[in-house]
């Protein structure tokens, strides 16, 4: 009976994504299908028009093996190593900078904001 | 794609991250990422035998790919149960991920063209803090390779997660809901997963904070392909 609700939940999480992508192909709004998905079940989920219970168990387990998921065009990156030949240590510095910066200021921001709604 | 391929190129994903799994399970080190030593053994791997059998690979996981999409839509789950999270600190967290955002965003714009970066790096560049399955998407909408923008995101995951909490306490954030602010906007999942050692209030923020970043990336990008095309 799980494994039924779990495969069901499966099935209009893809019923879902795949709304959402004929949504895009006919409307042709540059929006990302699986960030479209993403913002309309947040919105049934928020306006309790579907219940938790209905993707849960469906939703956890696609989370769960998420990283499998992220190896094919993980392992794809070597069909564009050529793409970084000669600016290597230039995207190393950029991406280590912009990490850094970034962190300090949502940190500094989200501590100012933290103590402002506490008062 | 025939089945052979679909077979095989699953076959060998899934093999590959439990080996990889078991790996780190055993060795336990954390920069060691199932995810980040599958992707380097995998890639090596095909990297040496002929160049057919990556393209029977990509062929062959497009079905495995297409799972990114629900997966994405099921993000709002973790998100959903953390919502009392978001109604408590408002605007700590809307703040906190906005401006994390676009500091980040601008130091890689501003830095890559100091150091003459291509366009194309600085766009996968711009996505290193989306968590995954998002930035994926967004990669199509602003013309960037998925590789690259894989090995990004990965980066701002695992190095944001190993220096961020010391970093953040070196310059005086001990606040719980900045601390996991800061680690869910810059470093995603694997930064919420960080917050969460630190407790379950830093951890709902990083889950929090995790999705209105791939939000705001995400109308910002969508903004950006609308003006430029």
């Amino acid at each position: 009976m799980a494994l039924l609700r779990t495969g069901l939940q499966l099935v209009v999480l893809g019923v879902l994504y795949a709304g959402c992508q004929w949504l895009v192909a006919r409307t042709g709004i540059p929006v990302p299908p699986g960030l479209l998905a993403l913002l309309v079940l947040i919105g049934l989920l928020l306006s309790r028009a579907v219940p938790e219970t209905a993707v849960d168990r469906g939703g956890d387990l696609l989370l769960r093996y998420l990283p499998v998921i992220f190896l094919p065009p993980g392992i794809g990156v070597i069909r564009e190593l050529h793409l970084v030949r000669g600016h290597g240590l230039g995207l190393a510095a950029v991406l280590l900078g912009s990490l850094v910066v970034g962190q300090l200021v949502a940190g500094l921001v989200g501590q100012a904001m933290a103590n402002r709604e506490k008062k | 794609m025939t089945a052979l391929e679909i077979l095989g190129a699953t076959a060998f994903t899934a093999t590959l991250y439990w080996v990889c799994s078991a790996v780190q399970r055993r060795l336990r080190l954390s920069l060691l990422h199932p995810l980040l030593s599958s992707v380097l053994a995998g890639g090596t791997l095909l990297a040496l035998l002929p160049p057919a059998w990556l393209d029977g690979y990509v062929r062959g996981s497009k079905p495995l790919l297409w799972l990114l999409g629900p997966a994405t839509a099921a993000l709002a789950l973790p998100f959903y149960r953390k919502r009392a999270f978001l109604a408590e600190h408002p605007g700590a967290a809307v703040l906190a991920a906005l401006t994390g955002c676009a500091s980040t965003v601008a130091v890689v714009w501003s830095l890559g063209s100091l150091l003459g970066l291509p366009p194309l790096l600085m766009r996968a560049a711009s996505l290193k803090n989306v968590t995954l399955p998002v930035a994926l998407g967004l990669a199509q909408v602003i013309h960037t390779q998925p590789g690259l923008t894989t090995v990004c995101v990965f980066t701002s995951g695992l190095v944001g997660s190993a220096i961020g909490p010391a970093l953040l306490s070196r310059i005086g954030v001990r606040s719980p809901v900045a601390r996991g602010l800061a680690l869910g906007t810059l470093s995603h999942a694997i930064g919420t997963a960080r917050a969460l050692e630190e407790g379950p209030l830093p951890g709902a923020a990083g889950v929090v904070a995790l999705t209105l970043s791939a939000m705001l990336i995400g109308a910002g990008a969508i903004a950006l392909s609308l003006i430029f095309g």
